[in-house]
């Protein structure tokens, strides 16, 4: 089972862009980051990361180890950035309202059909390499595989 | 991102853009949408006692 985090920087009336980016990572990987992160974290004295809190000059051990223990735990990252001024100047007011679309509905929108489109193509490759080896193993590796990717399905959205 | 530490770098995935494309897109969805207004011009004609009626 996959869990996706996502978070959101700036918002639609800024000068500049929104953002929104996360990682995928299976549920027990997501468990032994938080554990890896947090003793990190404490090593540091700190309870969160808060990044327009740090002084990041002085933090760049830290954001580096915190980074690779991202690393070491995703599966996939995601990012999509949206220009204010281009949403602005490319879709009309009305066509903004009748789509309900801003800035950060788009970012989300985007970046929901991007992880979509991961896992279909995921499960995909789930169903593929569950090559047989005898009539029985391929039933019940078709069951484990299908269940597997099923069980990624209702969970990664 | 020079700014960001390179090991994000080596993660899979790539973060991107909203593009001009992209706007384009959607406002060919949203005529599409008003295309797809079906106006029924079919008329079924079924006399009485046919098809258990």
């Amino acid at each position: 089972m996959f869990t996706a985090y996502f978070d959101a920087s700036g918002d639609n009336s800024s000068k500049f862009v929104v953002a929104v980016a996360g990682f995928v990572a299976s549920a027990d990987a997501w468990i032994a980051w938080e554990r890896e992160w947090l003793e990190r974290l404490r090593i540091s004295h700190l309870d969160a990361l808060h990044m327009s809190e740090l002084e990041k000059s002085k933090n760049w051990d830290l954001i580096n180890d915190l980074a690779e223990i991202t690393r070491n735990h995703v599966k996939r990252k995601f990012a999509v950035v949206v220009v204010n001024r281009e949403i602005q100047s490319r879709l009309s007011k009305d066509d903004r309202e009748k789509l309900h679309m801003n800035s950060y509905a788009l970012t989300g929108r985007t970046i929901a059909k991007l992880v979509r489109a991961w896992r279909g193509e995921w499960s995909r490759r789930c169903l593929r390499s569950s090559a047989p080896a005898s009539p029985f193993s391929k039933t019940r590796r078709q069951i484990s595989s299908l269940t597997f990717c099923f069980a990624i399905s209702e969970r990664a959205l | 991102m020079e700014r960001l530490p390179s090991s994000l770098d080596k993660i899979l995935g790539e973060p991107g853009e909203i593009e001009a494309d992209r706007y384009e897109f959607i406002k060919q969805g949203m005529e599409q949408m008003e295309d797809l207004i079906l106006i029924p011009t079919v008329k079924i004609n079924v006399r009485a006692g046919e098809h258990g009626l």
